[in-house]
């Protein structure tokens, strides 16, 4: 028997995650039995597993010091840094919900973080089971804080400031601080009630007491209504921030592309036929935008990333599929001109965009080549080495000097790009590739390849 | 100021708590605000209570 621990599960003593022969399980140590035992007992487990709330598991055997749970896995592993406003937000949601039904059935979560949730079939699921602790009238949340940093903070800056600001997430991995937030916010946002006491006040008495001396302690009797007031306050508050709808550069796209409907369609046929003949389990769509042509696969329920840089197109796809209840399919941020990194301690706490791509089937990268090669002046060989690291199969669309989009691109700058043509992309992709298909796309100057790893 | 703490501090005990530090400020916050909170979410309840209540009358 091969036994590895996960490097990202040490903050908890209680419970960490373990690989057994390349399985998941999670150790569960012999000082929370209690508290698993009640879990267990109580009903709250039962009653987050039927609402979706929470990963299932079964139980598997013991080990020293405690004993092993296998829980459900989840096929995509995402970062809050990942997500668009509103899936954070359904997590901060989510987080909230099961604080509420933990303390109807005496526990309470012991930790908020946002890196608890994943998402799973189109939905935020909570995924540490040894998460909770005895509840009893009086006790403040020991979370309170962790859940404004990982949840509030982000989502009112997203909110109140600017989109983008959900990248904070990157560089503070425990949640942006308070003080930070706070003066990012603009005046205004202190009309807000709850955003005036979780979020600038909070900021205030974390500053008036962080060398107070008084820490490790816990404060004395809060009654339960006033307990529950707080998580109906920070529901209430959340719930009231909404993205303005201003649209960035890409989130209008597909209504300002190169293509008529026909050679849209055209387009899709071409990359079902390219596609038919492979056995594929998962996709990722680079440069997906809100996830048209990642739905090829998706409807087939075939599980599939849609990876975009604008997080209003991510944004977008996150709502759509909640109003179709999809579950094939995931939206999320990276900007390939600089993927998402591997950050935390040792830098193996969260993985890297490249990291996670190991069992993928296919890449796809429908108009995107020209964003690098020329947004960005990165040599052809070294698009083709990156996309050859992600995976066996790539559908890659060369677009050419003269299609309206390259022209915009150089419309503000001198064409230092005397190799970005077809057969300069071709002798590039040769490298690392195979030409198994290519196909001109009717209507545009654009040609369509499905490309295998040498 | 000084007297604020002093309040304050009546608040602390010195239990043993789980791995995460909540920090001192996050916790005396909620001391703080539940006053605030607990209210509005008590009246809210019973708001809710009246209103369910009225509409039983009106489709009666």
């Amino acid at each position: 028997m091969n036994i590895t621990n996960h490097p990202a599960s040490f903050r908890d003593p209680d419970g960490a995650i373990l690989f057994i022969d390349n399985v998941l399980h999670r150790f569960v140590s012999n000082n929370f039995k209690s508290k698993y035992d009640k879990l267990m007992n109580s009903g709250l487990h039962k009653e987050l597993v039927k609402n979706q709330f929470i990963v299932d598991h079964e139980e598997n055997g013991e080990r020293e010091g405690g004993f092993l749970i296998k829980p459900e896995l989840i096929s995509n592993i995402s970062y809050p840094y990942e997500w668009s406003f509103s899936q954070l937000k359904d997590a901060a949601l989510l987080t909230l919900k099961i604080q509420e039904v933990a303390i109807e059935h005496g526990m309470s979560l012991k930790d908020a973080s946002a890196y608890n949730i994943q998402f799973q079939n189109g939905k935020p699921i909570f995924i540490d089971t040894t998460s909770f602790e005895n509840f009893s009238e009086g006790q403040a949340w020991v979370a309170y804080k962790q859940f404004c940093q990982h949840f509030l903070a982000p989502l009112a800056l997203m909110s109140c400031t600017d989109i983008r600001l959900g990248s904070l997430l990157k560089n503070y991995i425990d949640g942006i601080p308070l003080d930070l937030a706070a003066s990012l916010m603009p005046l205004k946002s202190k009309l807000s009630l709850g955003l005036s006491m979780h979020l600038f006040f909070h900021a205030k008495m974390q500053g008036k007491y962080s060398d107070s001396g008084i820490s490790k302690q816990e404060v004395k009797k809060i009654p339960k209504m006033q307990t529950l007031g707080i998580l109906d306050s920070l529901k209430t508050t959340i719930s009231k921030l909404k993205l303005s709808t201003v649209d960035t550069e890409w989130g209008d796209y597909y209504n300002n592309t190169n293509y008529s409907d026909e050679s849209f369609n055209e387009k899709k046929e071409l990359i079902k036929s390219f596609s038919k003949e492979l056995k594929l389990k998962k996709v990722w769509d680079l440069g997906a935008n809100r996830g048209v042509f990642s739905r090829i696969f998706a409807d087939q329920g075939i599980n599939t990333i849609a990876w975009d840089i604008d997080p209003i197109a991510v944004e977008k796809n996150y709502n759509q599929i909640k109003k179709s209840s999809e579950t094939s399919i995931s939206p999320l941020l990276v900007d390939l001109t600089n993927p998402t990194p591997s950050i935390g301690w040792s830098l193996v706490e969260r993985d890297s965009f490249v990291e996670r791509a190991k069992d993928v089937d296919l890449v796809m990268a429908l108009a995107l080549i020209h964003h690098l090669a020329i947004g960005n002046n990165v040599p052809l060989e070294q698009i083709a080495m990156f996309f050859s690291k992600l995976s066996e199969n790539l559908i890659i669309e060369f677009v050419p000097k003269g299609d309206s989009q390259v022209d915009i691109l150089l419309s503000s700058r001198e064409d230092i790009f005397s190799d970005y043509n077809e057969s300069g992309f071709e002798k590039a992709f040769s490298e690392y590739y195979t030409v198994e298909k290519k196909e001109n796309v009717q209507g545009s100057k654009r040609t369509l390849y499905l490309l295998k790893k040498k | 100021m000084y007297p604020l703490i002093l309040i304050l501090s009546t608040f602390i005990t010195h239990d043993a708590y789980a791995y995460l530090d909540p920090g001192t400020g996050s916790f005396i916050i909620q001391v703080v605000i539940g006053a605030i909170a607990g209210s509005l979410f008590f009246i809210k309840q019973y708001w809710q209570k009246i209103k369910t209540f009225l509409n039983k009358n009106k489709k009666e």
